[in-house]
């Protein structure tokens, strides 16, 4: 208890500093100008998303093999928490997309493949919700959720694999596109979303288990 | 400048909001454990 609100308090710390250095320290792009701030708080939020449903998956896989309980709690939280942060992603996005494409919104293949990943997700806690049977609804929200993941890579790629109106990866292995001080702002900001949703997962594991011996009761 | 305090704005309210309602449902849930409900009372 008393970690979970040291790591919140780590989190609102990082959190201010990115948007510092991010808002204010680092500085405009050559292309977009200061629209590139947006960036720093676009690309956090779909990192900690493809975080959330790599956990959300082996979580499921686990739960499916075992039946154990607190692989559902994990698995039920980081799908919650995968959606909230995928539609965080996907509205910066269209906010970032606005002035510097000139459009909220485009058929482009990451933008639909990301949206189709949050609709999958959503999907799942819709199943999990609508079942009768708890147990059954776990079961179910599990496999659409492994089945899900497997847009996670085709996300990924869609900037490689299509012709998008989307920019490429600014990091990969070994090739970074980017000027030093607008990296650190970006290492920064997914450092400060990281350490967020490792706080936000452990307290959304406590609601489920709560909840859960709640209903048990 | 519009637009990127709008795209920080919504990030900030989302996730502000989220940690509000996950902490009051938390709240929520330890104290009703807590207390003896209507159907254990009678049992």
């Amino acid at each position: 208890m008393r970690g979970q609100t040291f790591l919140g308090a780590i989190a609102l710390g990082l959190l201010a500093a990115g948007a510092y250095v991010g808002l204010v320290a680092s500085p405009p792009d050559a292309f977009q100008g200061e629209y590139v701030r947006i960036m720093y708080a676009h690309v956090p939020n779909a990192w900690v998303a493809y975080v959330a449903f790599a956990i959300t998956c082996v979580a499921s896989a686990l739960y499916l093999a075992k039946r154990t309980p607190v692989y559902d709690y994990i698995a039920h939280s980081a799908t919650e928490l995968g959606v909230v942060f995928t539609g965080l992603a996907l509205v910066t996005g269209s906010i970032w997309g606005r002035p510097v494409w000139g459009t909220w919104w485009t058929w482009d293949a990451r933008l639909v493949t990301t949206a189709v990943l949050f609709f999958i997700y959503l999907g799942a806690l819709l199943v999990r919700g609508l079942a009768d049977d708890p147990r059954r609804g776990a079961r179910l929200a599990a496999v659409v959720s492994i089945v899900g993941f497997l847009d996670v890579p085709v996300i990924h790629y869609s900037v490689v694999w299509f012709r998008t109106l989307h920019q490429p990866a600014s990091l990969t292995r070994g090739d970074i596109k980017i000027a030093p001080p607008m990296l650190a702002a970006l290492l920064l900001g997914l450092l400060a979303f990281t350490v967020l949703f490792a706080y936000l997962l452990t307290l959304r594991i406590r609601l489920a288990r709560a909840e859960d011996a709640g209903e048990a009761a | 400048m519009g637009w990127i305090a709008l795209a920080y704005g919504i990030v900030l309210i989302t996730l502000t909001t989220y940690v509000l309602v996950l902490r009051r449902r938390l709240r929520d849930a330890t104290r009703a454990r807590g207390t003896p409900t209507q159907h254990s009372s009678v049992r």
